[in-house]
C-alpha cells in the first residue's frame, strides 16, 4: 500500500497492526456503553444549550420568565453551566476515551453490563444535580453547583467508569503505549482527585472562608486543564493520524506537551485571584505557571500541525477532520489567550468582566466540544455500521457552531473589555460599566440561538443515525467532493 | 481493503464472545492503519522559546512571590531580605474617592463642570457656600449635605429656588471626601474637611429631620473646620454673623 514515503522509515511496525476483523470485534464490544455515553451526552448538550439560550436572553431581558423562581437567572445559569460540564463534555469524554483506549489497547471491553449500569447511574446523578440546582439547592460555586447529595452519585459512577479504562489499559496487547493512551489515562485519574477534593473542602465540610477562594479557582481551572483537555487531546492524537494516514510527527514533543500540561496546567487557576485575600506567592506562582502553560499549548498544537501539514485539504470533505482541526484551533487560541489574560496588567482590567465568560466559552465549546464532535463523527459509523445520513445537517452543525462561536466570543471579548475598563476607572459608576456591555450581551444572546441550532442539527443527525437511515452502501458522508487523490477519501 | 497490514495476532482472542464471525462495517474496512510515531526532533526554535519562557516565568516568580511568606499579601511590600513585611496599605486619596461619590450622586444637578444649571441648580465653582463667604462657614456646607436644603437661596448673586436632598445615608468619611473634592476642584481652593469634623456636625444636628432653609442657616454661627478640629469641644464662633 502506498504509505507516504517519509513515514515508513520510522514506524514501530511490530506493534501497530490490527486487522479489520479485530477492529470490528473491539467495536462490537464497546458499542453498547459508548453509544449510551455519546447519546446521553448529546441529550444533555441540547438541554444545556437551551438553558444557556434562556440565561443569555435573561441578561438582555431581565423580566423573561420571572414568574417562578425555577426559571430565574440565578438557577438557569449554573444549571446550564453544570449540564454542559458534566452532562455533555464529561459524558462525551467517557465515550470517546473508552473507545480510543479499547482500540489502542487492542482488547475488547469485558463485563460491559456493569459499565452500562455505571453510565446510567452517572446520568441519573447529572439529572438529580440539575433538578437540585433548579429547586434552589445549588452551591453557588462555579462548576460545583450540584448539591451535596448529587455529587457522591457522580463520584461512585465515575469510579466504576474509570476502572474500565484502567482494566482495559492493563489488559492491553504488548507494545509501547501511544500518546493518546497517556493523555486519556491521566485525565481519568485526575477527575476523582479534583472532584472529591473540591467537594469535601467546599461542599461537605467547608474549610475556613479565606481558603475557599483558592480551592474553588484551582478546581474550576483544572476541570478543564486536567480532565477535559487531556481526554480531548488524547482523542485528537488518535483521530488526526487515522484520518490523514500520517504518523504523529514528534514523539518528544508529545512527551513534553503531556508533562508540561500536567505540571503547569494544574497551577494556573490560582493566578486569577489577583487582589484577593490570598498570600502574594499564590498569585505569583499562578501567573508564572500561566506563562509556562504556553509550552504545552505550543507543543501539542505544533505537533498536530506538523502531522497535518500538507493534508489540511481533507478538512473540506471529512466532517470528523474538520471539527477536530477547529477544536485544535480552539485549543491553541484559548491556551494563548489564557496566558495573556493571566498577566497582571490584563487581569486587573478583565478580572470581573465578560471576557472571562468568553474565554471559558472558547475553551469549553471551541476546543473541547469541537474535538468531541469530530470524534463522534468518526466513531459512530464504526459502531453501528451505517453512514451519516444527511450531509446538510452536518454542514448546518458546522457553520452554525462556527458562526455562533465566533460571534459570541468576539462580542463577549469586546463588551468585556469596555466593561473592564469602565470598572477599572475610579470615576465611572458600576451602572455605566453595565451600560457599556449590554449591547454586546445582546449579540451574545443572538449567537446562542446559532449554537442551539447547531446542536439541534447535530442531535437530529445522531437520532437519524441510530435509526440507521444512512445505508452503508451509499458511501461515507462527505461535505465536498474530494480533490485529486482519491485514496484520502477512504479515511473519512 | 488493502491499506491495512495483515494481522499477526491470534484472531480467536478478538472475535465476539459467542465465537461468531462478525460483519465488518464499511467504515472499518476503509480505515487507515493504527496511528504510529515518526521520530522528528523538537524544533530548535521552539526549544529556545521554551527556555526563554521558563526564564521569564522564573524571574516573575522571584520578584512577585513576597518571599513565599504566608503573611505577605502584596508582593510590593517585601524584598528578598524579608524586611518590611506586613506594612499598611497606602492611604486612599480623599479627592479620588470624592470624585467618585460626586459622579455617582451630585453630577446630575451640579454638572461635571461644577457650574450647575442657570436658574435651576446653583454652581459649586466659586460658590461662597462651598469655599466660605461673609457669613457662611464650614459647618453650613456640612449641615446642608447632611440634611438637605429647600426654599430660596442666594448663590453668587443669583437666587435659586429648588430642593437639595439630604445625604445623611453617606458615611462621615464619604461626606468628608466629596466636600474635600468640591472644595479643591474647578478653581476652588479651600481647606479639606476631615471625617472627624463631619462626625461632630452630625452629632450636633442629630435631631434634625427637616431640610434647612437659608434663614435657619443664617442664624447659625459660622465655624471653620480647622479651628473646630483643633479644639476638643466645638469652639465658639470666631466671627459673629453679619446683620
Amino acid at each position: 500500500m502506498n504509505q507516504p514515503s517519509h513515514s515508513s522509515h520510522h514506524e514501530d511496525t511490530e506493534v501497530r497492526t490490527l486487522s479489520n476483523e479485530a477492529r470490528a470485534a473491539i467495536d462490537a464490544s464497546t458499542r453498547g456503553p459508548v453509544i449510551l455515553f455519546l447519546g446521553s451526552s448529546i441529550f444533555w448538550l441540547v438541554i444545556g444549550t437551551f438553558l444557556k439560550l434562556l440565561a443569555d436572553w435573561q441578561l438582555t431581558i431581565p423580566t423573561l420568565l420571572d414568574c417562578t423562581a425555577l426559571f430565574t437567572y440565578g438557577r438557569i445559569e449554573p444549571a446550564q453551566n453544570n449540564i454542559l460540564l458534566y452532562g455533555w463534555a464529561s459524558t462525551a469524554a467517557f465515550g470517546a476515551g473508552l473507545w480510543v483506549t479499547a482500540r489502542l489497547s487492542r482488547v475488547p471491553l469485558l463485563h460491559k453490563k456493569l459499565l452500562t449500569s455505571a453510565g446510567i447511574i452517572w446520568n441519573l446523578g447529572v439529572l438529580l444535580g440539575t433538578v437540585g440546582i433548579l429547586i434552589g439547592d445549588g452551591n453557588s460555586i462555579p462548576g460545583l453547583d450540584f448539591p451535596g447529595y448529587a455529587s457522591p452519585i457522580l463520584l461512585i459512577a465515575y469510579v466504576l467508569i474509570a476502572s474500565w479504562i484502567i482494566i482495559t489499559l492493563r489488559q492491553r496487547q504488548p507494545g509501547a503505549l501511544f500518546a493518546s493512551q497517556w493523555f486519556i489515562f491521566a485525565g481519568f485519574l485526575s477527575f476523582p482527585w479534583l472532584y472529591a477534593t473540591a467537594n469535601i473542602l467546599l461542599v461537605w465540610h467547608p474549610v475556613q472562608a479565606s481558603a475557599q477562594g483558592p480551592i474553588a479557582s484551582w478546581f474550576l481551572e483544572n476541570i478543564t486543564n486536567l480532565w477535559l483537555a487531556p481526554v480531548a487531546i488524547g482523542t485528537g492524537f488518535y483521530v488526526v493520524p487515522k484520518l490523514v494516514s500520517r504518523p504523529i510527527s514528534s514523539p518528544s514533543l508529545s512527551v513534553l506537551g503531556f508533562w508540561t500540561l500536567i505540571l503547569f496546567g494544574s497551577w494556573t487557576g490560582i493566578g486569577s485571584l489577583m487582589g484577593g485575600p490570598v498570600p502574594a506567592w499564590m498569585m505569583g506562582a499562578g501567573v508564572a505557571a500561566s506563562i509556562m502553560a504556553i509550552i504545552p499549548v505550543l507543543s501539542i498544537a505544533i505537533n498536530l500541525h506538523l502531522t497535518l501539514r500538507g493534508k489540511y485539504s481533507a478538512m473540506s470533505w471529512s466532517p470528523a477532520l474538520r471539527f477536530t482541526v477547529f477544536g485544535l484551533y480552539g485549543f491553541f487560541f484559548s491556551g494563548v489567550l489564557a496566558t495573556l489574560f493571566a498577566l497582571p496588567s490584563f487581569n486587573a482590567v478583565i478580572q470581573f468582566s465578560d471576557v472571562v465568560a468568553g474565554a471559558s466559552l472558547l475553551s469549553l465549546y471551541g476546543f473541547v466540544s469541537m474535538t468531541f464532535f469530530g470524534a463522534i463523527y468518526y466513531i459512530v459509523p464504526r459502531l453501528i455500521d451505517a453512514e451519516w445520513p444527511c450531509v446538510k445537517l452536518i454542514r448546518w452543525h458546522f457553520w452554525f457552531a462556527l458562526s455562533g462561536l465566533v460571534l459570541s466570543v468576539s462580542a463577549l471579548f469586546l463588551g468585556g473589555l469596555l466593561q473592564g475598563f469602565a470598572q477599572f476607572d475610579v470615576a465611572s459608576t458600576f451602572r455605566s460599566s453595565i451600560e457599556f456591555v449590554s449591547p454586546f450581551r445582546f449579540l451574545a444572546a443572538i449567537s446562542s440561538v446559532l449554537l442551539l441550532l447547531a446542536n439541534l442539527s447535530f442531535a437530529f443527525s445522531f437520532v437519524l443515525m441510530l435509526l440507521k437511515t444512512g445505508k452503508s452502501e451509499s458511501g461515507p458522508a462527505l461535505l465536498n467532493e474530494p480533490t485529486e487523490n482519491s485514496l484520502e477519501t477512504l479515511a473519512v | 481493503m488493502t491499506s491495512n497490514t495483515p494481522s499477526n495476532e491470534d484472531p480467536s482472542k478478538l472475535t465476539s464472545e459467542t465465537g461468531e464471525k462478525l460483519p465488518v462495517p464499511a467504515s472499518v474496512l476503509r480505515e487507515n492503519p493504527e496511528p504510529t510515531n515518526a521520530s522528528e526532533p523538537i524544533p530548535l526554535g521552539l526549544t529556545a522559546l521554551f527556555f526563554v519562557l521558563i526564564f521569564i516565568a522564573g524571574i516573575y516568580l522571584a520578584l512577585n512571590s513576597g518571599g513565599f511568606r504566608s503573611d505577605v499579601f502584596s508582593p510590593d511590600l517585601v524584598s528578598w531580605s524579608g524586611a518590611g513585611a506586613g506594612g499598611a496599605a497606602a492611604p486612599v486619596d480623599p479627592k479620588v474617592v470624592g470624585k467618585r461619590i460626586f459622579t455617582q450622586n451630585c453630577v446630575v444637578c451640579h454638572q461635571t463642570t461644577g457650574l450647575g444649571m442657570p436658574g435651576q441648580f446653583p454652581p459649586l465653582a466659586g460658590s461662597e457656600w462651598v469655599i466660605g463667604g461673609d457669613w457662611v462657614g464650614d459647618n453650613h456646607i456640612v449641615s446642608v449635605l447632611l440634611h438637605g436644603m429647600q426654599g430660596a437661596v442666594q448663590v453668587k448673586g443669583s437666587t435659586y429656588n429648588n430642593a437639595m436632598p439630604p445625604w445623611k445615608q453617606l458615611k462621615d468619611e464619604q461626606i468628608a471626601a466629596v466636600l474635600t473634592y468640591i472644595r479643591s476642584e474647578w478653581g476652588n481652593n479651600a481647606a479639606p474637611i476631615s471625617t472627624e469634623y463631619v462626625k461632630s456636625q452630625r452629632d450636633k444636628t442629630i435631631a434634625r429631620t427637616e431640610p434647612w432653609s437659608q434663614k435657619e442657616l443664617k442664624a447659625m454661627a459660622a465655624e471653620s473646620a480647622g479651628a473646630a478640629a483643633a479644639a476638643p469641644a466645638p469652639a465658639a464662633a470666631t466671627s459673629s454673623p453679619s446683620k
